[in-house]
Formats: structure tokens, C-alpha cells, sequence
């Protein structure tokens, strides 16, 4: 089976392989199975049990030639998606146990194309950390060093697409969470537009900045998992109603003129690295006499990283609220009042979680609303004002994913400040709900390194072309 | 608006978000959440007088399903068997002693 499949194939590859019978699907998902009971970078919270079963109605649909793209291609699905039968930890020993009876909208859109769920992958714990290494099923680690993070959140869905233990990936983008570890790990990683993709059966972690995003090896097949999850739910209010192009027609088309504009704030104290990664990019884009490099400014996108700490963790200790050991989750009897309950079970939080919850709950807290939560909410505000008017200049924003490499384990855990400071150039698209994507631009001193497109709502056809563009050219 | 977090301050953030703190985690929670919001601060060099709110962008809300039942097909995933005891259903106890029940607050 392994001499059958490229060890880096794309969905379209494997898709050939499906039709001409070189493999089946139930092969196919075999081959992956395998691949993950020999990660040893802890990728996987649960493996699917049924996946194999998937995978036989997968042939049937192949067989009766009404399948689309996706049938028969694994997937792998982090651990904060909903899944009807199948564990879904969050990466939270409060949710260890925790069988959903539903499964979230953008997988189950994603199964009815005839995919096969593989399994669910580690994450931190509710969705919150860059490094992945505060889940309750321990640390991801990197592919490419294993003494190093994957990035978080969603470092098990990165590592799976890195190291092929699947083909893609499903992860969630709160403040970076797809992009970063992408970037670290150098895969690709789209988080679309605000209300893209519903959120229906995502476990809340900042209900106005979560995004379910995709990992994949390249545009077009992030092009095909868009195309299949995008567009309005019923069961999300805030999912959106803008139509739903054919992402994986329009990837390949010419690019009309384009102005990519690099915003100065994020120039200013860049490290050689950053600088170095930027020119390589003017470089390859350059040679395209359609596309022109323009000067923009963002002037509130310093305080990007600071405006996100605040309406992140407020949303946080709202949405988390609901943790108290009586409807979900974790729960002890122990002696003692209602509140001596609560308080018993919520140790079940791990200590990043406890943090932010503390961080909003302050935020939200009489005599600091006003200096916090609503002053970041006018902060936010003005920062979208930024981004309006930067896009009247340029058509996309090209900018860093990371200020540096994938960090040692156990480099920075000790210093949440120092932390957060790995999603500085990650914050703003969430901020303001534009849609943006990291993409790997090649390795320095053996790690990936990335960079970043972001665009107006509704464009990620642009990212994804662009993309494109630069795999195309450095292939 | 530079601010830094009391011991005091950490104690009442923990009892309103209902967490239980051992002395190392308050005294650990102090120096983080003073060092987190000293880097916070930097948003009051922003002039925000008379700026809106910010609101998620113009899209108007889902239209509203239909008002009409649904059938939910997943009984069987939220019931565990043997959950039911003479007809009732069996949860959870919440507290091993009923006689403590009493709210701190009442």
C-alpha cells in the first residue's frame, strides 16, 4: 500500500488512485490507520473505530460512480468538533469521557461527501494555547524536532497533515490556532471569513472569533474541503449567507492585477528572518507583472495582541461558565455547599484555562469594564476601521505567520506573556473576521517557516490562488 | 490605567469565576495577571474617545427555522442504558451530604 500512495499526496492524487482502482478506500484509510498507531508525536486523542466501515460505503459510492472529489478521502478532525458517538475531549480531562449525541455541521457536511473520519486529534485544552502543550493528553511535538512544539492549538491536525497520518485536516482559529501551528509545522492552514464555515457543534471557546479552519498540503485541496463545509446552517445564526463559489475552479484561473500591500507596523520591528521570508515572497510574486507590492499602514495593529487577550478571554470565562461539573463533564460528590461543588469540579481545569478565565473574568468585573472590555471593544473597532481602509490600497496584506520557528517544549510555558507573544501577527484577522491563511515558504536551519495572506471577507478564492501561485512557482 | 493585581484582587476574581486556588496558584496567579495586564495597558494610549463599540460586521442573523417540531433521532446517544429506575430517570447525586445543601450566600 505505502508504494501505491505518494507520501505526500494530495486529495486530487489520491483521488486518481480511488477511481482507477489502483486502491480502494477502505485501503486507503487502512494505510492511514496504520501510520497513526506509529505516531509518536501524539497526534491522536481517539482513532475511529467505525473508520473502516466509512470507508467500505465510501467504495460503494465510488463504485456507483455518483461520487464527488472527496469520496473516500480520509480526514482527521480536532478533538473540539462535535462527533455522534465518538469522544470529543476538547483535550480537557473535564470532557475525558465526553460522547457527543451530534455531530458539528462542518464535519458532518464533510462525511456526507463520502470522507473518512480517522480520528480525533490532540489540541489544547479548550482551544487555548500557541504550543499545544497544555492539553490533559499531553504535548504534540514537532515533526520536523521532536524537542520542539507543533503549535497550537491545533497541533494534533497539523502534525497529522505534516507527517501524513492524514491527507487533511479540520482544526478551529480563535487567535492563530490553525495558522501558526501550520506555519510551524509547514503545512497549510486557512481560517475563512467570519460565519464561512458554521460553528455548529464546535465547542465554544470565544464565540465572536472562533473559525473552524483547514490543514492541507496544498491550496487546491483546502479549495475542496471549503467548497464542501461552506455556506449558511441553520443551526448557526451567525453562519453566513454570501453564496459559495467554486473555490477549486477559481484557484487555477489567471489572477486579475493585484496589489499585495505589507502593512509597516509589522516591518518595524522585524527579525532578520522575517525580513529575509518577505523579500523571498516579493521575489517570487514579483516576477508576475500583474502583481505590484504597495506600502499600507495599519496603525492600531500593535495593539492587535492586546485587544485579543482581553475580548478572548471575557468570551472565555462567559462560554466556560457552564463548566461546573453538573451538565457536563467531570464530576466528584464531595461534602460541602452548591458553590463547594462547582468550585470542586472546576479544578478540573488545567492551569492555561484557569488563566484566561481569571484574565476575562477581571475584564468583565465591576470598575474594570470600562478600562478593559469596553475600551478593547473600541480598540477592536477602530482596528477594523484600519483594515477597511488599508484594503482601499491593496488588494490582500502579505505579512510574517510566526516571529520565529517552532520554540522548544518547555520553552515558554513558564511565561504565559511571553506565549502569547508567538500569535502577534495572528490576532487581527480574527479581530475583524477577515479570512487569512499561512502557507509554508520552505525551511530555516531544518523548520518550516510561513507566511501569511489575509484579504476582505469573502475573498479566500484570492488567498487560495495565491497560494497557488507561489507552489506553482517554487515546485 | 496602569494596574497591578493584589492578592486581594486574585481572591475575588477566583470566588466570582468559581475556582478554587491553592496558595502557590494565587500567589503564581498575581505575578501572571499583573504581568499580562501591564502589557494590556498599552491600549490606553489609544484616543477611543466617542468610537462605537465593535459589533460583528452588518450580516444579518440566520432567518429563523420554521416554528415546527422536530424529531431528534439521538435518544438512545444521551440515555445511557440502565438509566431509568421505576420508570425515573437515575442522574447523578450532586451532594454526598444533603444536609450541607444550604447556599454560602442564604
Amino acid at each position: 500500500m505505502t508504494t501505491l500512495i505518494p507520501e505526500k499526496a494530495t486529495i486530487a492524487e489520491l483521488a486518481e488512485g480511488l477511481r482507477s482502482r489502483r486502491f480502494s478506500a477502505v485501503e486507503l484509510t487502512g494505510h492511514y490507520l496504520n501510520e497513526i498507531k506509529r505516531d509518536t508525536n501524539n497526534a491522536f486523542i481517539t482513532v475511529n473505530e467505525t473508520a473502516s466501515t466509512q470507508a467500505r460505503a465510501a467504495d460503494e459510492l465510488l463504485a456507483s460512480g455518483q461520487a464527488g472529489p472527496l469520496a473516500g478521502i480520509p480526514v482527521a478532525i480536532k478533538d473540539v468538533l462535535a462527533t455522534r458517538g465518538l469522544k470529543t475531549t476538547a483535550g480537557s480531562k473535564m470532557l475525558a469521557e465526553y460522547v457527543p449525541s451530534y455531530t458539528a455541521t462542518a464535519v458532518q457536511r464533510l462525511l456526507d461527501t463520502g470522507m473518512v473520519l480517522l480520528g480525533k486529534t490532540n489540541c489544547d485544552e479548550f482551544a487555548m494555547g500557541s504550543s499545544n502543550e497544555n492539553s490533559a493528553f499531553g504535548p504534540v511535538k514537532n515533526p520536523y524536532d521532536d524537542t520542539r512544539v507543533s503549535g497550537g492549538s491545533s497541533g494534533g491536525s497539523a502534525v497529522a497533515v505534516a507527517s501524513g497520518l492524514a491527507p487533511v485536516a479540520l482544526g478551529t482559529d480563535t487567535g492563530g490556532s490553525v495558522r501558526l501551528p501550520a506555519s510551524f509545522c509547514g503545512v497549510v492552514g486557512l481560517k475563512p471569513t467570519y460565519g464561512r464555515i458554521s460553528r455548529y457543534g464546535l465547542i465554544a471557546m470565544a464565540s465572536s472569533l472562533d473559525h473552524v479552519g483547514i490543514f492541507s498540503r496544498t491550496a487546491a485541496d483546502a479549495a475542496l474541503l471549503l467548497n464542501a463545509m461552506a455556506g449558511h446552517d441553520l443551526h448557526d445564526a451567525t453562519s453566513g449567507r454570501e453564496p459559495v463559489p467554486s473555490y477549486a475552479d477559481m484557484i487555477s484561473r489567471e489572477l486579475p492585477k493585484l496589489r499585495i500591500g505589507v502593512p509597516r507596523e509589522y516591518l518595524q520591528d522585524a527579525n532578520p528572518l522575517v525580513e529575509k521570508l518577505l523579500q523571498d515572497a516579493q521575489e517570487v510574486y514579483g516576477r508576475n507583472s500583474e502583481i505590484e507590492f504597495v506600502d499600507v499602514s495599519i496603525p492600531r495593529l500593535p495593539y492587535a495582541l492586546s485587544v485579543y487577550y482581553i475580548c478572548a478571554s471575557s468570551e472565555v470565562s462567559a462560554n466556560l461558565a457552564r463548566y461546573d461539573g453538573l451538565r457536563y463533564g467531570f464530576h466528584a460528590e464531595i461534602e460541602g455547599s452548591l458553590e463547594d461543588t462547582y468550585r470542586h469540579n472546576r479544578s478540573a481545569l488545567g492551569p492555561e484555562v484557569r488563566r484566561r478565565i481569571m484574565l476575562g473574568t477581571f475584564a468583565l468585573s465591576s470598575g474594570y469594564y470600562d478600562a478593559y472590555y469596553h475600551k478593547a471593544m473600541q480598540v477592536r473597532q477602530l482596528l477594523r476601521d484600519d483594515f477597511i481602509a488599508a484594503f482601499k490600497k491593496a488588494d490582500v496584506l502579505l505579512c510574517p505567520a510566526s516571529p520565529a520557528p517552532a520554540f522548544k517544549i518547555g520553552e515558554k510555558i513558564s511565561d504565559p506573556l511571553t506565549m502569547y507573544l508567538s500569535d502577534m501577527y495572528m490576532t487581527a484577522a480574527n479581530l475583524v473576521g477577515i479570512p487569512a491563511v499561512a502557507f509554508p515558504t520552505g525551511l530555516v536551519d531544518g523548520l518550516p517557516v510561513g507566511l501569511q495572506f489575509m484579504a476582505p471577507a469573502w475573498s479566500e478564492a484570492t488567498l487560495l490562488a495565491l497560494v497557488h501561485r507561489f507552489e506553482t512557482a517554487s515546485r | 490605567m496602569a494596574h497591578a493585581i493584589t492578592p486581594a484582587e486574585v481572591e475575588k476574581i477566583a470566588k466570582l469565576a468559581r475556582l478554587d486556588l491553592t496558595d502557590a496558584e494565587r500567589e503564581r496567579s498575581t505575578r501572571e495577571l499583573s504581568s499580562i495586564i501591564g502589557y494590556i495597558d498599552r491600549l490606553s494610549e489609544v484616543t477611543t474617545e466617542g468610537v462605537a463599540s465593535y459589533e460583528t460586521a452588518g450580516e444579518p442573523l440566520a432567518k429563523l427555522r420554521e416554528d415546527a417540531g422536530v424529531i431528534f433521532d439521538g435518544r438512545e446517544s444521551l440515555i445511557a442504558e440502565g438509566s431509568f429506575k421505576d420508570g425515573m430517570l437515575v442522574t447523578k447525586g450532586v451532594f454526598s451530604d444533603r444536609a450541607k445543601h444550604d447556599h454560602p450566600d442564604s
